[in-house]
């Protein structure tokens, strides 16, 4: 009779260790998926705070494209008010859409193009997508990872209340050049 | 009998010399194929590695040469604390984007056994590599990579963790692991992935300012020009903003 309660509590003692640290794995999972989409916000933040410097370089060599500026400062104005993913994302499309169409009207003013100050935002905002496009990545992974687990079993019995993270998708700024070729 | 047995030992003597032999020569032509491969690369090669003795009585490997060169490579395999460690045929020098040390590494094990009637017997096992260590400038997170094992499977559908990225071919493939997911991810971005697929899978492994590729055993030198270019068409994959925010930091 003995062995078969030992045998018994073992089990026992194990699911619940197993119980645990599954659950305990959840809140890990759902904290890192929190902290990554941290992340992502600091680096539309970079993205952001060098929109405005961008409008007034592109004011001075082509103040009449004022509706294409209006539009491009009226999307970022738009995005600071939104926080979650799907409302984020949805502004972020936004502005791109409109960042790109500055970006092709630039295409118009040699002189824009060459001066110092829009090349260091060219260069600045490059280095700002290259930023986002990781951070996305890596907050899309831990979203991923923290959705198997919640949805699939056993893991799923320790789901509580807690819901499936949304994806980030966004598309990128045109900032780089296209590459010239000349035959 | 005791004719059977001179001549019995007369061939062990010889068996002896030619396998010595065969062995001098082997070495003579690695010898010979590394200084090629030196002259080429314009590394600088030492033929017969650095001292793995500290000079005193009381001095460890960690005194030596070989100690010191090995040292940043600690904590990553195969490195760690075992019996008489050496370093042989060493190259070392710039080539690329990285300053290397490339190496055969070894060291012995021993292991005890007792039979049912009480005889204890040792047997030594000597364990080779062949070491490719890039530095280069930057202050990498401990990261590793290496071919996904049957038992890493198991540990995987029992919840173990290692990371896992857009590609569902690399992700069975590979085991990645990090001190610091978040810059490995930056650092295994979509085309690090695909170089890394359309190349043969290897043990890389990162850490301070080191990338190192290990192989078992002695790596034939040709192989040897491969990995270095590997690891160099990595290193150029590194993402311009990664290469800002890990050459100032500290680990």
């Amino acid at each position: 009779m003995q062995p078969i309660l030992i045998a018994a509590g073992a089990i026992i003692l194990f699911l619940l260790i197993w119980a645990v640290s599954t659950s305990n794995r959840l809140t890990h999972l759902q904290n890192i998926v929190k902290e990554s989409w941290a992340d992502i916000d600091v680096q539309l933040k970079r993205r952001y705070d060098l929109i405005p410097n961008l409008v007034e370089t592109v004011k001075g060599y082509a103040a009449h494209e004022q509706a294409t500026l209006t539009k491009v400062i009226d999307a970022r104005n738009h995005i600071l008010g939104s926080s979650n993913p799907a409302e984020r994302a949805a502004g972020e499309q936004a502005l791109v859409q409109s960042t790109n169409a500055l970006f092709a009207r630039a295409e118009a003013y040699p002189d824009l193009k060459a001066s110092a100050n829009f090349l260091e935002l060219q260069s600045a905002l490059g280095d700002t997508e290259d930023r986002i496009a990781a951070a996305r990545r890596f907050y899309n992974s831990n979203v991923r990872d923290f959705n198997t687990a919640l949805q699939t079993f056993p893991s799923s019995m320790f789901a509580g209340d807690r819901k499936p993270a949304e994806f980030f998708e966004i598309d990128e700024l045109k900032v780089r050049e296209p590459v010239q070729v000349s035959f | 009998m005791n004719a059977l047995f001179i001549l019995a030992a007369a061939g062990f003597v010889v068996i002896f010399i030619l396998v010595s032999i065969a062995a001098k020569k082997a070495r003579e032509q690695r010898l010979a194929e590394l200084g090629t491969f030196a002259a080429q690369t314009g590394l600088t090669l030492y033929p017969d590695g650095i001292s793995s003795s500290g000079g005193g009585w009381l001095s460890s490997f960690e005194d030596s040469e070989a100690g010191r060169l090995v040292a940043p490579y600690g904590n990553m395999h195969p490195f760690g604390a075992q019996q008489e460690r050496s370093v042989n045929m060493l190259l070392t020098g710039p080539h690329g984007p990285a300053q290397w040390a490339i190496f055969e590494y070894s060291y012995v094990t021993e292991s005890t056994t007792t039979d049912s009637q009480g005889n204890t017997q040792t047997s030594r096992t000597t364990h080779s590599f062949t070491v490719h260590a890039a530095q280069i400038s930057l202050n990498l997170p401990w990261i590793e990579i290496r071919r996904e094992g049957f038992f890493d499977k198991i540990g995987k559908a029992f919840g173990g963790q290692d990371m896992n990225f857009e590609l569902e071919a690399f992700n069975r493939r590979y085991r990645v692991q990090s001190s610091d997911p978040r810059t490995a991810s930056g650092l295994i971005h979509p085309k690090a992935i695909e170089y890394l697929m359309s190349i043969p899978d290897r043990h890389w492994q990162m850490g301070g300012s080191y990338i190192l590729i290990v192989e078992s055993d002695t790596c034939p030198v040709p192989e040897i020009g491969v990995i270095m270019s590997e690891i160099e068409g990595f290193v150029n994959l590194i993402p311009g903003y990664l290469q800002q925010d890990l050459s100032g930091r500290t680990q």
